[in-house]
């Protein structure tokens, strides 16, 4: 899983949730920039696990970048393969 | 002694549109077996399954941390069948609730009782702020969701 098919898969998300793809680049924050509900929020998380097949959940006390989101992605990746070998 | 308040108002519609886009599966990212099999039995699904979504923000609310760090399986909402999701006006066992019309909304005046049920780091982060027990209530109002949870 690379970094930039994380990122599309995150921007399409975002994007079905109606946010303009000009708005989202890898220093967006998911609150402060987009102002993502927590109805969106949970979209997102739901939308990554289909589209991914990875459980992340971004409730977290920090903002994050649509980056490190794309981070979360691939450390969850990460340890579900580590889990199956 | 009151440890907690949380209050969550959540869209009928919106829920439906994430119920309907996504199945069974992925839905057990946000609900439990239990709240999912009932709703799926429930004369109104989607306000059944609103009422679970807004229950757990609630309850996240009460801890006063949202639910950072808390899945969203492992808070449960457990809705008494008798009266579950009647229409409203229609009699629930001996309680009347009044359909009124008020600046174009309908509503209704009394809540509905629900349990809260704590599983994993939900329950351990009750257990370590003292809560013995929570009070929630629930209203439909206006389309909307209303949970209330009060942890004492």
């Amino acid at each position: 899983m690379d970094t930039l098919r994380a990122m599309d898969a995150l921007k399409g998300i975002l994007i079905d949730l109606g946010i303009p793809a000009e708005s989202l680049d890898p220093d967006t924050l998911l609150y402060k920039d987009l102002q993502l509900d927590s109805t969106e929020i949970v979209e997102v998380s739901l939308g990554l696990k289909r589209r991914l097949g990875v459980n992340v959940k971004l409730e977290t006390q920090q903002d994050r970048t649509l980056a490190q989101v794309c981070e979360m992605v691939k450390t969850s990746l990460s340890t579900s393969s580590q889990q199956v070998s | 002694m009151v440890k907690g308040l949380g209050i969550d108002i959540t869209s009928i519609e919106r829920i439906t549109q994430l119920v309907e886009r996504y199945d069974r599966e992925a839905l057990t990212f946000l609900f439990t077996a239990e709240e999912i099999n009932r709703a799926q039995t429930a004369n109104h699904p989607h306000l059944f399954y609103t009422v679970c979504f807004a229950s757990k923000e609630a309850v996240g609310k009460a801890f006063g941390t949202g639910l950072v760090g808390i899945g969203w399986q492992e808070i449960e909402a457990i809705i008494p069948e008798n009266c579950e999701l009647r229409e409203i006006g229609k009699n629930c066992n001996d309680k009347v609730y009044l359909d009124q019309v008020l600046d174009g909304f309908k509503w209704e005046q009394s809540g509905h009782k629900l349990a809260i049920r704590l599983y994993g780091e939900a329950s351990i982060r009750a257990k370590q702020r003292g809560v013995k027990e929570w009070l929630a209530t629930w209203c439909h109002w206006n389309e909307h969701v209303l949970v209330h949870v009060l942890a004492q």
